[in-house]
């Protein structure tokens, strides 16, 4: 038989089956209207709940997002940062954090070696930044109190700038020291020759550390030596012209 | 309808009420062949475009058939009846057939005349399952894909139950045509 000929026949029989009356249709009908009266004011203050919180959510997220990039620009910017910056503080907590995050002894080392690099590295940055020039031709011009004076400010300025370097060198010790004790683990586990490697390394950083202290004891006996010739050339001429009033005084005195 | 529908979705309530006119016909009916209490059968309709109602505001209408999802609703709806009533969804075996009655067996027939009322009889037998398919693919023309979707079954079970669907109905048919 064919298929669309049982379908027609099943239709025609079924057509009256299970079928709704009018009443029950609109009865249900008007329950329906009367319910949805209802539904539509619970769903208006459950949207309006919802919208509040799905608005609260997105501006908790949008400023979620606005921190992570604050932090993570702070972060970057502060890679080159030096001793004494504003953001070498966030520099050195963000490898504090790699190194507390690093879930293996090797990585830790490997870290740890990477960041005493990066602390020598600082210290030969603070060096090759521009210094205060002296004022030499201040001197000249000035008599000895303001030589004094000039003096004392240069000693100042001096001691200004050496307070990124003192900070950097303290920096350079501290990550030195903390290689030594990876050393020491080391051999207590006894990975000997990986402690051999690391205390070689070590050695390598002590001496580039101690060149860099040479050239700098060099450099400030060889800024010593000038400013004593300075005073020298500048104090000489001054000490004859007292001297000689000095003599003239005496002398006038002396006639007296 | 999808003018009636996105009417409905702005909070419409008239244009919901032609989609009830619309429909509530065919949902009570495919109700009716789980539920045979008509009482029920109409709490049941009435629970089913309440849901619609509520349901309706987040509809896309991108390539959404609205009565194969109403339909969905009506078939979730009277699961939902049964697991409340019996603790679990009324479901029926792929296998479970009722018997159509004796005088299906055309060897009974002196002539080729059957009473529509035994037809009729017959027809309400049906197992349920064959009901609901015949009823979605032949009289509301959905696909395979969308019946089984409604009935939350595979494609293959729409085929097999739709195949023997037919084939009952056309042993009771066999002697009418």
């Amino acid at each position: 038989m064919e298929r669309d000929k049982i379908i027609n026949e099943y239709k025609k029989h079924t057509q009256q089956m299970h079928a709704l009356s009018l009443e029950a249709k609109e009865r249900v009908k008007t329950q329906i209207l009367s319910e949805m009266r209802t539904t539509r004011e619970d769903l208006y203050k459950v949207t309006t709940k919802q919208r509040f919180w799905s608005f609260t959510l997105m501006r908790l997220g949008t400023v979620t997002a606005v921190i992570l990039i604050v932090l993570t620009s702070t972060a970057y910017a502060s890679s080159d940062s030096l001793p004494g910056d504003a953001l070498y503080p966030v520099k050195r907590v963000v490898e504090n954090a790699r190194v507390a995050f690093t879930s293996t002894t090797e990585s830790k080392t490997k870290l740890e070696v990477q960041f005493t690099e990066e602390r020598l590295r600082e210290l030969d940055a603070i060096e090759t930044r521009k210094s205060i020039p002296v004022r030499a031709e201040k001197a000249l011009n000035i008599e000895t109190t303001a030589l004094t004076n000039t003096t004392t400010k240069q000693e100042q300025e001096s001691a200004d700038q050496n307070k990124p370097k003192a900070k950097a060198e303290a920096e350079v010790t501290k990550a030195i020291g903390s290689l030594e004790i990876q050393v020491r683990k080391l051999n207590n586990k006894g990975r000997h020759s990986e402690a051999e490697e690391l205390s070689n390394t070590i050695d390598r950083f002590k001496m580039r550390a101690n060149r860099r202290q040479n050239k700098e004891n060099d450099r400030e006996t060889q800024k010593t030596k000038d400013t004593i010739q300075k005073n020298v050339e500048i104090t000489t001429p001054l000490q004859i012209q007292n001297n000689r009033e000095n003599e003239e005084r005496i002398n006038s005195d002396g006639n007296k | 309808m999808e003018k009636l529908v996105r009417a409905s979705q702005t909070g419409d309530q008239e244009a919901f009420a032609l989609l009830y006119d619309e429909f509530a016909t065919k949902i009570y009916k495919f109700i009716t062949f789980k539920i045979s209490d008509t009482e029920q059968a109409e709490d049941l309709l009435q629970e089913v475009f309440i849901k619609a109602w509520r349901g309706c505001g987040s509809l896309d209408l991108h390539n959404l058939n609205f009565s194969a999802w109403l339909y969905t609703i009506a078939g979730n709806t009277v699961n939902d009846y049964f697991r409340k009533v019996y603790r679990r969804p009324q479901t029926v075996s792929l296998n479970e057939e009722i018997d159509i009655i004796a005088t299906d067996d055309t060897s009974t027939q002196a002539d080729n005349s059957i009473n529509s009322d035994i037809v009729q009889k017959a027809l309400s037998n049906l197992p349920t399952n064959y009901k609901q398919v015949l009823e979605l693919r032949f009289i509301e023309n959905f696909s395979v894909e969308e019946t089984a979707t409604i009935l939350k079954k595979s494609n293959v079970t729409v085929r097999v139950l739709q195949y023997r669907a037919l084939k009952k109905l056309e042993g009771l048919f066999k002697h009418k045509i």
